[in-house]
């Protein structure tokens, strides 16, 4: 024919390194995919996830975070509070303390005189009845009814002559740990007047607590309007 | 005769290149396969190191609300017992005013008052 043996057998050589060559190429050309692959998915996986740990991790963070503040907050009011608290219970050992001694100075017969009398005139021209009746301790009736006759006087001469009837109550009387002073009584006992030491004490303290609590305490900071 | 064992020869080497492309894919579809294990390895790695980062800021954040409940008493406290000076300085000032006020009673008729 036309080729001899070797030829043929040389071209059947070289088509056997052909096929072995491409493949070998092709082989080359999948493990690199194979590589590349294996990068690019291993980079997307782990990105996914980190992502979601980061995110989730963070949010747990964020809650520490707002557990602190939260305690804080908590710590400065309970603080706030005990000290409100404390200085409250000044400001009432200093009303009992009040009255501690409004107790003891009554018992000055001269000045608790004085005070009571005008304590009377002062329940009169409050009350502007005929008919009144007078609640006292148990121990001051005698001092109240040597009182009365002046009151009455002082009564008619302020409002010009005005018929006035004032009786002691003999039979209810103001407790006698109690300060001093006096209860008006007026209608049948449907109009009264608490002139006791203890009201005026009530009163007297509300009306300054202001200025107690800035004599205390010292002058509020946070204040913003004085009048 | 020469031409079989020529053909022989080619097929042969024609299965051979099969086999060993097919070997390539094989091992591709492993190594992806590898791919999702080692991210997990990886991911998990990280997990871990956060974790465990979350845990320290939790044990810190514990121990300072003892030590902070604590410290917002005793500061209080001082506070409180400083009130306590306070009051004592000024409370016989504030006592006699009160006393002043409550006895000094000043019995008044109305403005308007008019009787009989």
């Amino acid at each position: 024919m036309g080729l001899s043996e070797n030829d043929v057998a040389k071209q059947i050589q070289q088509m056997i390194s052909f096929i072995k060559q491409e493949a070998a190429e092709k082989v080359e050309e999948i493990e690199a995919k194979a590589e590349e692959e294996f990068n690019i998915e291993k980079s997307r996986l782990v990105s996914q996830q980190r992502i979601k740990i980061i995110e989730y991790y963070d949010k747990k963070e964020k809650q520490i975070e707002l557990q602190r503040k939260i305690q804080h907050s908590n710590l400065a009011n309970a603080s706030r509070l005990a000290i409100l608290k404390a200085r409250d219970d000044y400001v009432q050992t200093l009303k009992d303390e009040a009255r501690k001694q409004l107790t003891i100075l009554t018992q000055d017969q001269s000045k608790y005189t004085t005070i009571l009398a005008n304590l009377i005139a002062q329940g009169l021209f409050l009350l502007m009845e005929k008919d009144v009746t007078i609640r006292c301790r148990r121990n001051d009736t005698n001092l109240v009814k040597q009182l009365i006759p002046d009151a009455m006087d002082r009564y008619k001469k302020e409002l010009k002559q005005k018929d006035i009837k004032i009786t002691i109550d003999e039979k209810n009387f103001l407790p006698d740990e109690s300060a001093g002073g006096i209860e008006l009584y007026a209608m049948g006992g449907k109009i009264k007047v608490s002139n006791t030491i203890e009201a005026r004490l009530s009163m007297i303290f509300n009306q300054i607590l202001p200025e107690i609590r800035e004599k205390l305490f010292g002058v509020n900071q946070n204040r913003k309007y004085h009048d | 005769m020469l031409q079989s064992r020529g053909i022989t020869d080619l097929l042969a080497a024609e299965k051979e290149a099969q086999a060993i492309i097919e070997d390539a894919r094989k091992r591709k579809t492993k190594r992806l396969k590898e791919a999702q294990n080692e991210a997990k390895t990886e991911i998990e790695h990280f997990k871990g190191d956060r974790d465990q980062r979350y845990k320290g800021l939790e044990e810190q954040q514990l121990g300072n609300k003892t030590q902070m409940t604590e410290k917002s008493n005793e500061e209080t406290q001082v506070k409180i017992v400083s009130l306590k000076d306070l009051y004592e300085t000024t409370k016989d000032n504030l006592l006699e005013r009160i006393l002043e006020l409550v006895c000094d009673v000043k019995p008044e008729s109305h403005v308007n008052a008019r009787l009989g």
